[in-house]
């Protein structure tokens, strides 16, 4: 009957990812004093479907945090609490640390667990604080809150039948508290009578610890026709309404009977546990016996005296634990000398060892245990990848998220270009059974061809369209970083966005989020100004930063901007000009101004502060958006606001190419980035300082890189007129190549050069031909770098080490 | 560079299993060199190859190897030695090199001709004498003598990373 679930478990972090999406959305949205039930509903229908699933997948970590996220949010929906601001903050908090514990299970990294701790602190403290209306209940659900719970659990025959796995539940009860199982399967009939989809075992557990009744009803709410289930509270431990559940009055009287005899004891400890286990001998070699025998004397003593007082007691358990972890102790030390201490203590009382005496010592040295070894941290999480290790090497890490979610709609559109180019194939089929072709074949094998040729442009084309998701994906994590921000900076501030359902390429789209993010970030920090400053100036105290996407062409544009100060222009040159970067007698325009923001180095920012100004960043923004094949330009009015403008290619694995040809070898230049191409006409073309060559293009002046000499080859002709000039764009500048010809314009492949050899200035990458043969992709944009770096023209090179204006 | 190669020993060591390697020999202006044949993915005959731009001469250009861009490097040329016409009997012996950061990349290297193949235990192979700066012994495992002819066993690793092509670059810049 067991199902291999781990199959399950991708998806299951897929849809916990986007539940928690959801989560922060509507957390964002959800109105503070007035919420709309809808919108609890949803964030509660998340939180649950997490809870639910980490509990079948086990887990537990993640059940258990969710379970306070979902009662929170449970009050909250059925009315019971207000939604207060604190309350979304705390959630949306909780949210990040979920997410990152799933991300920590997802990659079996460790988890933060001081974190986890703290959060879930949070939420508890908040369940607890203020809960008006459940205030009454509470109380009333403390009292009936027994230190323990025997329950008794028997499913009825059919109950597999109803899909309900008892092994789940088993668990999540075992995630309350303290669990001890026991099996049932006295109802079990002989092997031939055995129907294997029926259940036959029951189970009775001993759970402890301070938990509700509901809490465990509720695990087993899903089956309750199908079982029987009785929870009854213990008795005897619940009694004693301590709170670790601890038997105090058997501990200590049965401590009093022995404690004369403490010192014979201890030392008696040692040789029954040396002798038991000699492999732990070694962890004792550094002290003499008399001096450890006196350490644990100690801490029995300390112990005992503060069974009372369970802060103090929990305390010094902890510090004793951290000692115990820097001896090398492990889980099964501790088993080991509680067994034996507890043998050696019955040896020593005799008839007073009592089996209730028994029970609560195992009881007691268990926590005890429990909360030493909860104080192992760093060296307890460091020893856990060992263990791991094994799982990790079966199973590669997933880091980046390694499916889609892909619309029917597309999957159909796929399915029909398919079948189309079946019936396409069947029809060139025909020809091969024809011995002798007619002409009337050969018209008809033609228009088959032009046929297959559309069907594969369709199918290439629909492909292509399955990898392209909505941007909205990116834009999505804008709002709450918005909201978080402003707070922040005690500025007020609105998102806008636009353009949301505009698609691109998900491996663009996952790569540019971060460029994003930083860019928003900038023009929160920076751009927006406090509300006083707005307000003397006459805008509005809250400031926006709009987010717009749009196609333009075979490119994705992604405006990022603000209508606060602008960018300082003075501010920018003179420091530009402390670092060198602009020589003093230099005067350059406003836009190759704004351009310097992406120099390395180069922060305007007064304050460092967390968020940014440290003058790393907007370069490597720039870097990220090149690395993608895309530009980013800067406008900015002072006064206004500023305006970041990200041009992106739709994808990165397919461009539309113009091949052309210089000397013997064939290149291609990107389509997107040609303006024109034309012949040169001689009056055309002007000198400057006698080695600079630019050409007038109506009434711009285009500077001519000569393909030949950027790359030592030899020509055809080096005559301008023999030859042929491509206008190109790069980062906004024009400049024009001289090749010697021009072919065929075709769709490429793109082809990794890095993968096998290197990066290559002035290359993106390679393709292979129709026929086989390699040709290279050019990068327009660092050609123009390339030439710059090599030009023989300083009059022309640029400011800056990019060099982008010329 | 010597934690790779011994890395890279052991894996072999336990392929073969009896401590002893396999190579294969080719021929370079009269030289026989031998290159660790695990590492050999296939020879091909010589054809032509785009070339890339402001590259070291010895880099000729790359190839089209089954829809993988392979860059071809001609070990004359990177040994300083006299340039051959290419001729039918020119073969490209196609290698994966590792860079050391578990990253392993496909290369093809031009040779005269491909000898044979050699057996060779580890400890037969000598470490080469120093020749202080005149020679650099980089790229040299050791040497070896097979028949009495001596065999020059590359390390082909030093010779074909990424750093060595970038520093090669550097110098002809």
């Amino acid at each position: 009957m067991s199902i291999d679930i781990s199959q399950f478990l991708q998806t299951f972090y897929e849809e916990s990812f986007e539940g928690l999406d959801i989560m922060e959305k509507e957390l964002l949205n959800l109105d503070v004093g007035a919420a709309d039930i809808e919108t609890v509903n949803t964030i509660f229908r998340a939180a649950h479907s997490i809870k639910g699933g980490s509990g079948t997948f086990g887990l537990n970590a993640v059940a258990s945090y969710t379970h306070v996220m979902e009662t929170l949010l449970d009050e909250m929906r059925s009315g019971k609490r207000s939604v207060t601001q604190d309350a979304v903050n705390v959630l949306l908090r909780s949210v990040d640390v979920l997410r990152e514990m799933l991300l920590a299970l997802r990659e079996n990294r460790d988890l933060d667990t001081d974190g986890i701790a703290d959060s879930h602190r949070q939420l508890t403290d908040l369940l607890n604080a203020s809960g008006k209306a459940t205030e009454v209940k509470k109380v009333a659900a403390v009292a009936t809150a027994a230190a323990g719970w025997s329950i008794k659990f028997r499913p009825h025959l059919g109950m597999l039948t109803t899909g309900n796995d008892p092994v789940r539940m088993l668990r999540e009860v075992a995630s309350l508290g303290e669990a001890k199982v026991q099996l049932d399967y006295s109802t079990l009939p002989s092997i031939s009578e055995l129907d294997p989809e029926n259940s036959y075992l029951s189970w009775n557990i001993e759970l402890l610890g301070n938990i509700e009744k509901q809490a465990i009803t509720e695990i087993f709410d899903w089956v309750e026709g199908d079982c029987d289930l009785q929870v009854d509270a213990i008795a005897g431990v619940a009694g004693n309404g301590h709170p670790l559940g601890l038997n105090v009055a058997a501990l200590e009287k049965s401590f009093n009977l022995i404690a004369p005899k403490a010192e014979a004891l201890v030392a008696r400890f040692y040789e029954e546990l040396f002798k038991r286990y000699p492999q732990v001998i070694p962890m004792f070699a550094k002290t003499e016996p008399k001096k450890q025998q006196k350490m644990l004397l100690g801490s029995l003593q300390l112990v005992m005296a503060n069974l009372n007082n369970v802060e103090a007691l929990a305390k010094s358990l902890t510090a004793l634990g951290e000692r115990h972890e820097k001896y090398g102790a492990v889980e099964a030390h501790y088993e080991a000398v509680a067994t034996t201490l507890m043998d050696v203590m019955k040896e020593f009382a005799g008839a007073a060892w009592t089996r209730e005496v028994q029970d609560a010592w195992a009881h007691a040295l268990g926590t005890i245990a429990q909360v030493m070894l909860k104080a192992y941290g760093k060296d307890e999480r460091r020893s856990t990848p060992d263990r791991r290790s094994s799982d990790e090497r079966r199973k590669p890490a997933s880091t980046e998220s390694a499916s889609i979610r892909v619309s029917i709609e597309k999957v159909d559109e796929l399915i029909n270009t398919v079948g189309e180019l079946v019936i396409t194939q069947s029809m060139l089929g025909q020809f091969a059974n024809i011995e002798e072709l007619t002409k009337a074949h050969l018209l008809k094998l033609s228009d088959g061809l032009a046929q297959l040729e559309r069907n594969t442009r369709e199918l290439q084309e629909s492909v292509m369209r399955i990898r392209m998701m909505p941007i909205s994906n990116t834009f999505q994590r804008f709002p709450r970083l918005v909201h978080d921000m402003s707070g922040k900076l005690g500025k007020k501030i609105e998102l806008k966005m636009s353009g949301e359902q505009t698609e691109l390429d998900k491996t663009v789209m996952e790569k540019i989020g971060d460029p994003l993010v930083h860019l928003v970030r900038n023009s929160m920090d920076h751009g927006i100004e406090m509300p006083d400053v707005r307000k003397a100036a006459g805008k509005a105290e809250t400031g926006v930063v709009a987010l717009n996407a749009y196609h333009q062409g075979g490119n994705i544009v992604i405006e990022i901007s603000d209508d606060g100060a602008g960018l300082n222009k003075e501010k920018i040159l003179k420091k530009a000009r402390e670092r060198g970067m602009v020589r003093e007698d230099e005067n350059p325009s406003d836009e190759q101004v704004f351009d310097l923001i992406f120099a390395p180095g180069l922060s305007t920012a007064e304050v460092v502060s967390d968020i940014s100004g440290r003058g790393v960043g907007m370069d490597v923004v720039r870097k990220n958006i090149r690395a993608l094949g895309g530009a980013v330009d800067v406008k900015s009015t002072p006064g206004k606001g500023t305006t970041f403008l990200i041009r992106l290619p739709l994808t990165l694995a397919i461009l539309d190419g113009q091949l052309i040809r210089v000397s013997k070898d064939t290149y291609i230049i990107p389509l997107v980035s040609i303006v024109e191409s034309l012949q040169v006409k001689r009056d055309k073309v002007n000198v400057i300082t006698g080695r600079g060559e630019v050409y007038k293009l109506r009434d711009e002046y285009i500077p001519i890189i000569r393909m030949y000499q950027l790359f030592n080859t030899v020509p055809d002709n080096t005559d301008l007129e023999n030859g042929l000039l491509v206008v190109v764009e790069a980062d906004g500048k024009k400049v024009a190549l001289f090749i010697d010809d021009l072919q065929s314009q075709q769709q490429v492949v793109i082809k990794s050069l890095e993968s096998n050899y290197k990066k290559v200035d002035g290359l993106s990458g390679a393709t292979i031909l129709g026929d086989g043969t390699v040709a290279l992709i050019l990068d327009v944009t660092e050609l123009v770098s390339l030439f710059n770096s090599q030009s023989i023209t300083p009059n022309l090179r640029v400011v800056g080490k990019d060099g982008l204006a010329a | 560079m010597s934690e790779v190669a011994n890395a890279v020993n052991t894996n072999d060591m336990l392929a073969v299993g009896n401590g002893s390697q396999q190579y294969l020999t080719f021929m370079l202006a009269g030289e026989e060199y031998g290159v660790d044949i695990l590492r050999v993915q296939e020879i091909k005959g010589w054809d032509s190859v785009t070339p890339i731009p402001n590259t070291p001469a010895y880099i000729l250009g790359v190839i089209n190897l089954r829809g993988t861009i392979v860059p071809i490097i001609d070990l004359r040329l990177k040994f300083g030695l006299e340039k051959l016409q290419y001729g039918p009997t020119t073969v490209v012996i196609v290698v994966k090199v590792n860079n050391g950061t578990n990253r392993s990349r496909i290369m093809g290297i031009v040779v005269d001709g491909v000898s044979d193949v050699y057996s060779m235990p580890d400890g037969d192979i000598k470490s080469s004498p120093d020749f202080g700066v005149a020679v650099d012994t980089g790229y040299v495992r050791g040497l070896a003598t097979v028949n009495n002819k001596m065999v020059i066993v590359l390390e082909i690793d030093n010779m074909l990373n990424s750093k060595e092509l970038a520093a090669a670059e550097a110098a002809s810049a």
